[in-house]
C-alpha cells in the first residue's frame, strides 16, 4: 500500500461512517451496540495504523490544512529559490573566484543533505519538497554562474543535468513538485536535441514550436508506462506532456510563420487548428476510456480554448460585441448539452 | 531506493561540476589559441544584467565593428558553404527564412588590421561622395558634417575588431589566418535573413537577396574579482555603457584577452592607460 491508497482507504472509512450515521438517523439501519463498538474500534485501529505509517489526513479539517501546506510549500520554494539567486548575485562581485566556485558547488550538495534530513524527520514530506526545489535552484545557479565566471560556451547538456538531478530527487522521495521541474528541463532538452537534428544551432530550438510537439509527445508516452511504486507520477507525465503539446499547437494555430511547414501561413494555421481540435477530442476520449480525469479536464480545457480563439478570429472584428458574447454563451450552452448527453449515456450504461 | 537516490544526486552534482571545471582547466592549459591586446573600444564595461542594480558582478562586452554583425562577404556562396540551402532567386521573405534556423560556425575576428583600414577607407569615400554632391549644388553639407563627426568618433572609440571570415573547420581557419595576435577564432551563430540588394537610390524595387548575420556566442566576458578594484578606479560609477553613445572619448583601459584550446576566452590582465 502507498500513501495515495492509504488516503483513499481513510476517505472511504470516513464516508462510510457518515453514511452509517445518516442511515441510523433515518431509521433505516441501526447496528447493535456491540457491533457498532466493534466497527468503531476496527476503524480507529486502522486509521491510527495508516496515520502512523503514512501521515495521512484522517479528517476534513486536516485535508484542508494539507492543501494549504502544499501551496505554502510551493510558494516558499519559489521565494527561497529567488532569494538564493539574488543573494549570490548581490555578493559574488566581492568574493574570490575559488570561493565563488566553492559556494556554488557546495550549495546543491547541502540542499540534497537537507532533503534527506527533512525526509527523516517528517513523513508528509512538505519540507523535503520545499528543500528539494531550492536544491534544484542551487544546481541551476551553480552551472549558470560557472558558465559566466569561466566564459563557457552555452550547452544544452546543462538542461539534461538539471533534469537528471530533479528526477533523482523526485524518484528517491516520491516528490511531485520537483518531478514537474525535472520534466520541464527534460522537455527543453528534448526540444533542443530535436532542433539540432536538422543542423541548426541548439539555442534556436524555441523558434519552431514543432520541437515541443515532439518533446511533449515523448513525455506523454513515458506516462503510459506503469509506475506503481510512485503513485501519481505517471499521471503527471501524461498531463505535463499533453500541456506542452497543446500549448505548442495553440501557438502554431495562431502564428503559422513559426512552423517548419512550407505552406502559406493561413494554411498552416488552419491545419494546426484542425489538429488541435482532433488532439483535444482524442484526449478527452482517451481520458474517459482509461479513467484519467486529469487528462479529460486538460482535453476539455484546450478544446474550449481552441474553439474560443477560433471564434475570436472569425467574429470579433465584424460582429457587434454584444452579439459576439451572446454567441460565446450559446456555444458554452451547446457544449454543456453535449457533455450532459455523454454523462447521461454513461449513467445509463452504469445502470 | 531512497538512500541510493540521494547519494546518486550528490554524485551527479560532483560529477557534473568536475566535468565543467576539467573542461575549463583543459581550455586554459598548454598553448593558447590566441592572445590579443584589446582596449575599452572593443571591450566596454557592462553589468551582466543592467536592470539589476543589486548585481555586483562585472563583465566586458566583446564589441565588434558595426558592419561585422551582417558583413557583406557573408553572401549566398558563403552561406552555402556553411550548410544553408540558399536559392538563386528569393521571391518572398517567408519562403526562405522560415526554412533556415541559425547554425553554428567558427568566426574569424581581425583586430586593427586590413579590414579595419578598409572600413575607414569606405567611410572616407562616403564622405567624399557626399562632399562632391554638395559641391554640385545639393544641400548636403549637414550630411557631410554628420558623416565626418561620426568618422571622427569611430576613429577614436569605434571597435577595431572586424569579422573577416566564417567556416566549419577551426583548424583550417587558423591555418589561413595564422597570426594569433591579430586574429581570434571564436564560436558564432550564423543566421540568414532576406533584404534588398543595396542600390545608389535606396530603390525599394531592388531585387531581394539572402543576407547572413552572425552573433558571437561568448560576447560577455567575466571580470574576475582581482580586477574589480582596478576597474572601479578606472571607470568610477560609469557602468551603463552610455559613453559609447556620447561624443568622442579616448579608451581608458587595455585588456589582455586569451582564447584557449577550446576557443573559450578569459581576461588575463587589465591595465589603465598610463600604467602600461
Amino acid at each position: 500500500m502507498n500513501k495515495d491508497e492509504a488516503q483513499a482507504r481513510a476517505d472511504r472509512i470516513r464516508a462510510f461512517q457518515d453514511e452509517l450515521a445518516a442511515l441510523r438517523d433515518a431509521g433505516v439501519l441501526t447496528l447493535a451496540p456491540d457491533e457498532a463498538d466493534r466497527l468503531r474500534q476496527h476503524h480507529d485501529d486502522l486509521l491510527r495504523k495508516l496515520l502512523r505509517r503514512f501521515d495521512i489526513d484522517t479528517s476534513r479539517d486536516q485535508k484542508q490544512l494539507s492543501l494549504g501546506m502544499r501551496l505554502a510549500s510551493l510558494f516558499g520554494a519559489l521565494a527561497l529559490s529567488a532569494a538564493v539567486f539574488l543573494f549570490f548575485y548581490r555578493f559574488w562581485g566581492g568574493i574570490s573566484t575559488p570561493l565563488q566556485v566553492g559556494l556554488l558547488v557546495t550549495a546543491p550538495l547541502l540542499g540534497i543533505i537537507g532533503v534527506e534530513l527533512a525526509a527523516r524527520r517528517e513523513r508528509s514530506l512538505y519540507f523535503a519538497s520545499l528543500i528539494a526545489l531550492v536544491a534544484g535552484a542551487c544546481f541551476v545557479l551553480d552551472l549558470t554562474v560557472l558558465g559566466q565566471i569561466f566564459n563557457i560556451t552555452p550547452s544544452p547538456n546543462a538542461l539534461l543535468a538539471w533534469a537528471a538531478f530533479a528526477l533523482l530527487l523526485a524518484y528517491s522521495y516520491g516528490l511531485r513538485l520537483i518531478l514537474v521541474a525535472g520534466l520541464f528541463c527534460l522537455t527543453f532538452w528534448l526540444a533542443a536535441m530535436i532542433g539540432t537534428l536538422g543542423g541548426s544551432y541548439w539555442t534556436s530550438f524555441g523558434e519552431r514550436p514543432e520541437h515541443f510537439i515532439l518533446a511533449g509527445l515523448a513525455v506523454f508516452a513515458a506516462g503510459l508506462v506503469r509506475q506503481s511504486a510512485w503513485p501519481g507520477f505517471a499521471g503527471i507525465y501524461r498531463a505535463y506532456g499533453l500541456l506542452v503539446l497543446f500549448i505548442a499547437i495553440l501557438v502554431l494555430a495562431n502564428w503559422g510563420q513559426a512552423s517548419y511547414l512550407l505552406f502559406t501561413n493561413q494554411a498552416i494555421e488552419n491545419s494546426y487548428q484542425l489538429l488541435g481540435f482532433a488532439a483535444a477530442g482524442l484526449t478527452i476520449w482517451l481520458g474517459i476510456r482509461r479513467h484519467w480525469p486529469g487528462v479529460v479536464n486538460l482535453g476539455s480545457t484546450f478544446f474550449v480554448l481552441y474553439l474560443y480563439t477560433k471564434l475570436i478570429d472569425w467574429w470579433w472584428e465584424w460582429m457587434p460585441k454584444y452579439l459576439f458574447f451572446l454567441l460565446l454563451g450559446l456555444v458554452a450552452v451547446g457544449l454543456l448539452l453535449v457533455l450532459r448527453k455523454l454523462r447521461d449515456r454513461a449513467m445509463r450504461r452504469l445502470a | 531506493m531512497r538512500t541510493r537516490g540521494w547519494i546518486a544526486a550528490l554524485l551527479l552534482v560532483v560529477a557534473v561540476n568536475a566535468v565543467v571545471l576539467a573542461g575549463v582547466a583543459w581550455n586554459r592549459a598548454g598553448q593558447s589559441e590566441s592572445t590579443l591586446r584589446l582596449t575599452e573600444r572593443e571591450l566596454p564595461l557592462v553589468t551582466p544584467y543592467a536592470d539589476e542594480p543589486e548585481n555586483t558582478g562585472m563583465a566586458l562586452r566583446l564589441k565588434l565593428n558595426d558592419e561585422s554583425y551582417s558583413p557583406a562577404w557573408l553572401d549566398a556562396e558563403k552561406l552555402r558553404q556553411l550548410g544553408f540551402s540558399v536559392p538563386d532567386v528569393v521571391v518572398q521573405h517567408d519562403e526562405y527564412t522560415k526554412k533556415s534556423l541559425p547554425r553554428f560556425a567558427w568566426a574569424v575576428l581581425e583586430f586593427d588590421g586590413p579590414a579595419w583600414q578598409a572600413f575607414l577607407a569606405q567611410e572616407e569615400a562616403q564622405i567624399d561622395r557626399s562632399r562632391l554632391e554638395a559641391d554640385e549644388g545639393n544641400a548636403l553639407t549637414q550630411t557631410t558634417q554628420r558623416l565626418q563627426e561620426a568618422l571622427a568618433r569611430t576613429r577614436e572609440n569605434g571597435s577595431r575588431l572586424v569579422a573577416v571570415d566564417v567556416g566549419q573547420d577551426a583548424a583550417a581557419l587558423r591555418a589561413r589566418y595564422a597570426d594569433n595576435t591579430r586574429y581570434l577564432i571564436t564560436g558564432a551563430e550564423v543566421g540568414v535573413g532576406v533584404g534588398r540588394a543595396p542600390s545608389p537610390d535606396d530603390d525599394d524595387e531592388a531585387p531581394m537577396r539572402v543576407e547572413g548575420y552572425l552573433r558571437v556566442l561568448i560576447d560577455r566576458l567575466h571580470v574576475q574579482p582581482r580586477h574589480r578594484a582596478l576597474m572601479q578606479s578606472i571607470v568610477g560609477d560609469d557602468r551603463a555603457e552610455d559613453r559609447q553613445w556620447g561624443s568622442a572619448w579616448p579608451p581608458r583601459y587595455e585588456v589582455v584577452l586569451t582564447y584557449g584550446r577550446g576557443h573559450e576566452p578569459w581576461v588575463v590582465d587589465i591595465a589603465a592607460f598610463g600604467d602600461t
